[in-house]
């Protein structure tokens, strides 16, 4: 019974050394634009200055022939990760790394081209990435 | 002997902010409205858009135009160290002007969104 009790002791402490470096990470790029909050435009009549009013700037704009591209850009990344080594610390003076971890990037794009008035000819979502979740093995 | 209450709250609240961290980031300068409304269309041109705003951060040419892009990043940046696990929240927002100058240089369009008067301090990895 007494062995049990200092098995259960060492096993909960060896968890949470396991997990003493656990650490998760979230970065946001402005505010994701969904394809319901496009219901306003019109090809032909919106400007871009009404699309941005409402979305906020394009992050480029690009010229090609005598339209206007502008891209507005959308991205979340999520990064984890765990470092075994503070396993180390009870026994050890140094604390070596061992660190399992991974991150994911979602990039996501909505088009807009323009004729030379900055009336808006036409629009398109880019395809959207799946890579930004917790993932702590990376193989 | 007893514990002084207020010890305790001070205590409490001191061993609850231990790994906590909040910072805040910026990038290039705000972008100045008042300044923005002193540009006009058809009349101010770049010398006078550079007076206003200082050099643009990048110019693009094309369409026998050029393009004054000016940008500013603004990002909050709130933390939670607990020692079992480490939350890290990185929200980042930004602010974009392009002035459209002619073959002339007279200012044609402008178009600006402010997106960094909503950057908040979010601590929330999961979710959407």
């Amino acid at each position: 019974m007494r062995l049990w009790g200092w098995l259960h002791s060492v096993v909960i402490l060896f968890l949470c050394l396991t997990i003493s470096s656990c650490s998760v990470r979230r970065v946001n790029f402005n505010e994701p634009i969904a394809g319901g909050a496009l219901t306003f435009i019109t090809t032909g009549e919106t400007t871009l200055q009404q699309i941005v009013d409402r979305l906020g700037a394009p992050e480029d704009i690009i010229t090609t022939g005598d339209q206007f591209i502008a891209e507005f850009k959308w991205s979340t990344t999520r990064s984890s990760s765990l470092d075994f080594g503070h396993v180390f610390k009870v026994v050890s003076p140094v604390t070596p790394s061992m660190t399992l971890s991974g991150t994911g990037i979602n990039v996501e794009r909505f088009l807009v081209i323009c004729d030379d008035r900055l009336i808006v000819r036409s629009y398109a979502f880019g395809k959207v990435d799946e890579h930004a979740f917790f993932e702590f093995w990376p193989f | 002997m007893r514990f002084p209450r207020s010890t305790a709250v001070i205590l409490a609240v001191a061993l609850l902010l231990q790994g906590c961290i909040v910072s805040r980031w910026r990038v290039g300068n705000p972008i100045e409205e008042e300044s923005l409304s002193q540009i006009q269309k058809g009349a101010t041109d770049r010398d006078q858009v550079v007076v206003l705003l200082g050099a643009p951060d990048r110019i693009i040419q094309g369409n026998d135009k050029e393009i004054f892009q000016y940008y500013y990043y603004d990002a909050k940046s709130p933390a939670l160290l607990l020692g079992l696990l480490n939350i890290i929240t990185f929200n980042v927002k930004s602010d974009n002007l392009y002035v459209f100058l002619d073959k002339g240089g007279i200012v044609r369009d402008l178009v600006f969104g402010k997106r960094t008067d909503t950057v908040e301090f979010t601590l929330r990895p999961w979710g959407k």
